[in-house]
């Protein structure tokens, strides 16, 4: 479970929608342990990765993973799917890779003279797209659309995704020679661009003995799929204050105008964040509370999720890579600079 | 056009060709053309005039005469005898020269010549050649004008390097240009005033009390009371306790002061107003009329306890004590 602040009640009395809000997020609390407990059955460390793809569960939006091989992603999404009685796929992008390998194809039987449909590794709940800057832009684009619209068409028939559907996409930043970035629009229908780092040493030791006993760990559903969607609708009803409404336009305002802001950043800035930023930063806030059991978004929440949210919708440019000044290093400068509400 | 060496056998040849009829014109055709070299020199560097003459039959040159005018002098001459031969139109050709090498002595630009040079044909015959004269152009220690640096004397590439060069150096200048305007220093954050005279607490309670009070019907106003009250609050936490608040939130305030081991009960106290006006301003938290005068009188204990303490502590921040100073 997230280690976020706890907002003791007040004095005085509760408004009845937020109490109520509350009690019914609380009423989840057990359910979201019983699912981490569950993936921290066989996951070591790793919690800011879990957490964020269950904030991606919740809100319905995809996450992009950044880290080096070998720090348990497969094995994360892997676990997340049984934890949650969901299905799970995997597809390794290659740059020979052809849409038709995601989606799925229709293919012709001589026996019977017609043509049946193949549904691709796409339909799972659970999508796990590992190094996705792999293959060629077609087939990237193939997976965002399918993202974006939730469904696929193979010939003239369309396919619904399964819901819950939540894609985690991979991508190396060590080896770029022979890879495809995903461009600014792309990269922008991912909710989340989480940086995943190296575990702890005590960690690492613990994995060491995991690994290395033998021992085969039998992960079972804490939870089932209905589950998930009901929280989703949960998250939906958290409320979002003018105040927070109004912190969060000023941070994204502020990528896109920091003058306005008395911020000295506009020449390390090409491009400031979209309005899904907007967007993604009140839904992920949300998620967040709930999973703090508050049927309110506080502005702990969102500068929980903000660095995720932000870094890769923020362009910088040439004079800022010069400069070795990274988004996140603009995302903390402007942070300390907006007043919080 | 293709060279060959004079060998006997070619010149046996043309003699039995002249013995039998087939033999050019009875005189023979001498023609000459001069040359300079170096055409620009400078003072001191010796340049050579070369007088080149072509005959078809083989010819004895005598000492040409290479005229001397001022600010040139004459080193030395000499003749090369028929140092090539060719065939052009299938008539031999035979090359003679002779060359004189100047001294350079005053700047200027300076003709030399005509040349004449007298040969004596196979046949006996004296006769004489004239060559136009050249002209020459000596220059001191000066830098040369740049219309002369130009042509012949530079490298192919020198006019792609000196426009790079002159590129690279506007390039330069506009990033300097744009590194000074943006180092330009930032604006320090505005340190909040604190009247000469009275304590934090006086003036966060004074700015409280005047706020209008706000019926609790009104939720708008009940609201932007609250909003008011927790920015006023803010201000005194960071002149008495020197805690930057404007980037904060309630929580991460509150590790500020674990993190300074200044989180003792009547802090405590300040937090639990910053937690009321949390829940009002994002919770839809709406007071009644006897909690929000209620709120007033839990603020004046707070702020009274932390004076207190503060007195008895002599616990002022480093930031009260520039602001009262001054």
């Amino acid at each position: 479970m997230p280690d976020a602040p706890q907002m003791p009640p007040p004095s005085g009395k509760i408004s009845k929608e937020i109490e109520a809000l509350s009690k019914e997020c609380e009423s989840y609390q057990p359910v979201i342990q019983s699912v981490f407990d569950e993936v921290k059955r066989i996951l070591v460390g790793q919690d800011d990765m879990l957490l964020k793809l269950i904030i991606g569960l919740l809100c319905r939006g995809h996450i992009l993973l950044e880290g080096v091989p070998g720090l348990a992603k497969t094995l994360t999404i892997k676990a997340l799917g049984t934890a949650i009685g969901a299905d799970y796929s995997r597809v390794q992008f290659t740059p020979d890779l052809l849409p038709a390998d995601i989606i799925g194809t229709r293919i012709y039987n001589p026996q019977t003279t017609e043509f049946s449909i193949r549904l691709g590794p796409i339909f799972a709940n659970l999508v796990l797209a590992d190094e996705i800057n792999r293959a060629p832009a077609k087939v990237q684009s193939a997976l965002l659309e399918a993202m974006q619209e939730k469904q696929v068409t193979i010939g003239d028939r369309a396919f619904k995704l399964p819901d819950p559907f939540l894609v985690m996409a991979t991508q190396n930043p060590i080896e770029t020679e022979g890879t495809y970035p995903l461009p600014e629009a792309q990269l922008d229908r991912f909710m989340m661009k989480v940086k995943v780092t190296y575990p702890w040493r005590n960690e690492e030791s613990l994995i060491i003995d995991r690994i290395t006993s033998g021992k085969k760990i039998e992960l079972k559903a804490a939870i089932d799929t209905p589950k998930v969607i009901e929280m989703q609708r949960v998250v939906d009803k958290i409320y979002v204050d003018e105040n927070i409404k109004k912190y969060v336009l000023d941070i994204v305002f502020a990528t896109r105008n920091p003058k306005e802001f008395g911020l000295d950043i506009d020449y390390l800035i090409e491009y400031g964040a979209s309005p899904r930023a907007s967007i993604y930063l009140v839904m992920t806030a949300k998620a967040f509370a709930f999973l703090n059991g508050r049927g309110f978004v506080t502005p702990d929440d969102i500068k929980a999720v903000v660095m995720d949210v932000l870094r890769h919708r923020i362009l910088l440019t040439y004079e800022a890579e010069a400069e070795e000044v990274t988004s996140e290093d603009l995302i903390q400068k402007i942070l300390g600079t907006i007043y919080v509400p | 056009m293709r060279s060959i060496r004079p060998n006997s056998v070619l010149l046996l040849l043309i003699l039995i060709a002249q013995a039998i009829g087939l033999a050019p014109p009875a005189h023979a055709e001498v023609t000459g053309e001069a040359s300079v070299n170096p055409r620009l020199v400078r003072i001191g560097v010796p340049f050579e005039i070369i007088l080149e003459i072509h005959a078809d039959e083989e010819i004895s040159i005598s000492s040409p005469s290479f005229p001397e005018p001022d600010g040139v002098r004459l080193s030395r001459n000499r003749i090369n005898d028929h140092t090539e031969m060719s065939v052009q139109g299938g008539q031999t050709q035979l090359l003679y020269t002779a060359i004189a090498e100047y001294q350079p002595v005053e700047p200027g630009t300076y003709e030399i010549g005509p040349f004449r040079i007298r040969y004596t044909t196979a046949t006996g015959h004296n006769r004489e050649l004239q060559f136009e004269p050249v002209t020459v152009e000596i220059y001191g220690d000066a830098p040369r004008p740049a219309s002369t640096i130009i042509p012949g004397h530079m490298p192919w590439w020198w006019r792609y390097f000196v426009i790079a060069l002159l590129v690279a150096m506007l390039a330069g200048l506009i990033a300097a240009w744009i590194a000074l305007r943006r180092r330009q220093p930032r604006k320090a954050a505005p340190v909040p005033f604190l009247p000469f005279g009275k304590s934090p607490e006086q003036v966060a309670l004074e700015e409280i009390k005047a706020l209008p009070v706000p019926d609790a019907g009104d939720e708008p106003a009940v609201k932007i009371y609250y909003d008011q009250i927790d920015d006023i609050l803010r201000r005194y936490i960071t002149i008495r306790y020197d805690v930057q608040t404007q980037d904060l939130t309630t929580y991460e305030i509150r590790l500020e002061f674990h993190s300074k081991q200044r989180f003792d009960s009547r802090v405590k106290g300040l937090f639990v107003l910053l937690n009321d006006c949390d829940w009002v301003k994002f919770a839809k938290t709406r007071p009644d009329n006897a909690q929000i005068t209620g709120f007033m009188d839990r603020i004046a204990d707070v702020l009274m306890g932390v004076k207190a303490s503060e007195i008895e502590g002599n616990q002022v921040s480093s930031n009260l004590k520039d602001l009262n100073e001054s």
